[in-house]
């Protein structure tokens, strides 16, 4: 029988201990939280529920596998309700409850609002697929780690490949929105084109951009300049519902035999999917994840078997690949440091080199920017098909051939 | 300049066929409705259900958003018994408030329904081309786009300012009271016009669904504009709208045509010069 004061004592003792319990102990008994930060609402909500995906598929393949040091994978999601306010919300809310890994994604605008906050809390953070320069350049921090593509990369790769594998066109037209991330795409684009014309001795030259409002109604003055731009080749920078609605009132103009060359920037195959029967007769898109075309690789292979048991869709966007690569990174990171703690981890990411959906993942140490492999597909209408539509052909480039300079906190020159 | 014109043209229509049920709300219960373009997704959605990837005819397009109009009207009519109907006399910000609730529910109700992804209607056959008009090359569906505005424009001032119907709604949304005293069922024709006003919304998602992309964003595409058209043409005035719409249209043009690098711009500048003009519209505020 224990009387008052053995009971006070060992109670007072076991207390003590747990107290004094180390928090990786402590950290260690339980599964490894990883917050995924992404827009679920409003007009970034179909790419965040595919960063969403991603990242729950990217977990349950880790589960699946055994867990990390034995441990499994709990992720932690929350909307960040389309703004930088709503993702720094959220952060706040995890980092306070102990969550120190993450991957963020979709607009910059709303990484850019907890970039400055990584350190200080401890934390790394995988971002997903945002493409603006600021985040490996002039808004750097050591704790963040992108696996995006930047714009001179993907976009400059894909001016230099239409450039090379169309030499008959000698004159672009560019249409966009006034954003500044779309101009960066269209100047990297251009610069690409320009490059390879420049090698092989030849001109290449770009009309000045055709602007449209974002989110409008109706883009037929938009056509009808494009149309008579006198252009040998068009390239399209309009996004999600404005690039389809665009493609859609152009049908009747006949854009695709206006122009010998057709690129789109990155809506790729939801172009088709949504035009079907009715698609474009031959387009270019790039992509960060074409699962058909890449059927060698094993992981890109599973991820899409398990992506089509998800949600019964053959074809996912390129951000599902993207996003269960950045669980991956942070899984193999912490595989490697066995701990949270942002010093541990940073090293272990730095040194890491795996093979993931996306093709090998391997960061830059200077400015952790990720240099994978660049896809471009062509595709378009077919009668072939049920859908109305196939994909024709698919092309790659080396990403580090076109990454541009690391000048991590400063701006790219 | 004539294409230029006529792109324009197609665009003051469209927004007119939305701006409709947005101003007769207004104009029967002084409420701006928020709802309104997630009311107009809705009989898109609808109208696309119905048809598939391509509608078999211009008449199977047009049966569609009749049809798309009738489910949305009925929606209204649930709308207005059980939410504007408990609001009649408060302040006008808890209505405001209100329509934005049913906006959420609405457009959240739609993604669960018919998902995220983009999906797209193509015009029926006739409707899949252009005609050459002086020379210049015209889609079809613009033309007719403009000629269901028209249609629309003409049929809505009939009933306001001819039928018998009309001239009660009108009696009603100037004096409820009085007009229950003298023997007119006054809810009933609020509730009759809150269910065409919202049936227009409908209606316009079913005509316009060919022109656009299909996709949890589509109602804010028109929203803002309509707005700006109700605002410029005098809230809860019909003719008013339709004026503004052909305003629109004009200002959209000279915005194309001499200032192609800043599209959009003078659209707001426009309103703007309108309100500081006329600032209860061109046509002022009406009660129907």
């Amino acid at each position: 029988m224990f009387n008052r004061r053995q009971f006070l004592m060992t109670g007072t003792a076991a207390a003590a201990a747990t107290v004094a319990m180390p928090a990786v102990l402590r950290a260690q008994s339980g599964p490894i939280r990883i917050g995924v930060i992404t827009t679920l609402t409003g007009p970034g909500q179909l790419y965040g529920q595919y960063i969403k995906d991603g990242c729950e598929l990217g977990a349950a393949a880790v589960n699946a596998a055994g867990g990390v040091n034995g441990q499994q994978i709990e992720l932690v999601v929350r909307d960040d309700k389309n703004s930088p306010d709503g993702a720094l919300a959220a952060f706040r809310e995890l980092t306070g409850d102990g969550v120190k890994l993450f991957a963020q994604g979709t607009f910059t605008a709303n990484i850019l609002a907890t970039l400055p906050l990584l350190a200080e809390n401890d934390v790394t953070m995988a971002v997903v697929g945002a493409s603006s320069l600021a985040i490996t350049h002039q808004n750097f921090t050591r704790n963040m780690f992108r696996l995006g593509y930047s714009a001179p990369m993907c976009f400059g790769g894909y001016g230099y490949l239409m450039a090379d594998k169309f030499p008959e066109v000698a004159k672009w037209s560019v249409l966009r929105t006034d954003v500044q991330a779309l101009k960066d795409i269209t100047d990297a684009f251009q610069n690409g084109a320009q490059k390879k014309a420049k090698e092989a001795g030849r001109e290449v030259s770009f009309n000045e951009p055709i602007l449209a409002p974002v989110n409008a109604p109706d883009f037929r003055n938009q056509i009808s300049q494009v149309s008579n731009s006198g252009a040998d080749g068009l390239f399209n920078c309009l996004q999600g519902a404005d690039a389809i609605s665009y493609y859609k009132q152009a049908r009747s103009f006949e854009l695709d035999k206006r122009f010998k060359l057709l690129c789109d920037s990155a809506n790729e195959l939801s172009i088709a999917k949504a035009l079907g029967k009715n698609m474009l007769d031959s387009i270019w898109s790039w992509t960060a994840w074409y699962p058909q075309g890449a059927k060698d690789n094993p992981v890109s292979d599973a991820l899409h078997k398990a992506f089509v048991a998800l949600r019964n869709d053959q074809y996912p966007n390129w951000y599902v690949g993207v996003a269960h690569d950045c669980i991956q990174t942070l899984a193999q990171g912490y595989a490697k440091a066995k701990s949270t703690a942002s010093a541990d981890l940073i090293p272990a990411i730095e040194g890491l080199s795996f093979q993931g959906a996306v093709g090998t993942v391997a960061f830059r140490q200077e400015d952790h920017s990720f240099a994978g492999d660049l896809t471009y597909i062509r595709f378009g209408r077919s009668e072939k098909s049920e859908s109305g539509w196939e994909v024709f052909e698919t092309a790659g480039l080396p990403g580090a051939d076109f990454l541009e300079p690391a000048t991590p906190g400063r701006p790219l020159n | 300049m004539l294409f230029t014109f006529i792109n324009s043209l197609t665009l003051g229509m469209a927004v007119f066929l939305i701006a409709t049920g947005l101003t007769l709300i207004f104009g029967i219960m002084r409420i701006l409705n928020f709802a309104h373009g997630a009311c107009f997704m809705m009989g898109a959605y609808i109208s696309s259900t119905i048809l598939g990837d391509m509608p078999g005819s211009v008449w199977a397009l047009i049966g569609a958003a009749l049809v798309s109009g009738l489910v949305v009207g009925v929606f209204g009519l649930i709308v207005q018994h059980v939410v504007l109907a408990r609001l009649h006399g408060q302040d006008e910000h808890f209505s405001l408030i209100a329509t934005y609730a049913v906006m959420l529910v609405t457009a959240g109700a739609i993604k669960m329904v018919w998902g995220l992804e983009f999906h797209s209607v193509d015009p029926p056959p006739g409707l899949d081309g252009g005609v050459s008009i002086f020379g210049t090359f015209v889609p079809s569906f613009s033309l007719f786009i403009i000629a269901a505005g028209i249609a629309v424009f003409l049929i809505l001032d009939y009933v306001i300012h001819r039928s018998w119907g009309g001239k009660l709604a009108v009696a009603i949304a100037r004096d409820g009271w009085t007009s229950s005293l003298m023997g007119i069922n006054a809810p009933l024709g609020i509730s009759v016009v809150v269910t065409g006003s919202f049936a227009l919304a409908g209606l316009a998602g079913g005509l316009l669904l060919p022109n656009q992309t299909l996709s949890p964003v589509l109602g804010d595409t028109f929203l803002l504009l309509a707005f700006i058209t109700i605002v410029i043409g005098g809230l809860g005035n019909i003719r008013g709208a339709f004026i503004a719409a052909l305003l629109l249209a004009v200002i959209d043009g000279i915005n194309a045509w001499f200032l192609p690098g800043s599209p959009g711009t003078l659209i707001y500048l426009g309103m703007v010069t309108c309100l500081l003009l006329w600032p209860n519209g061109i046509l002022g505020e009406s009660r129907l």
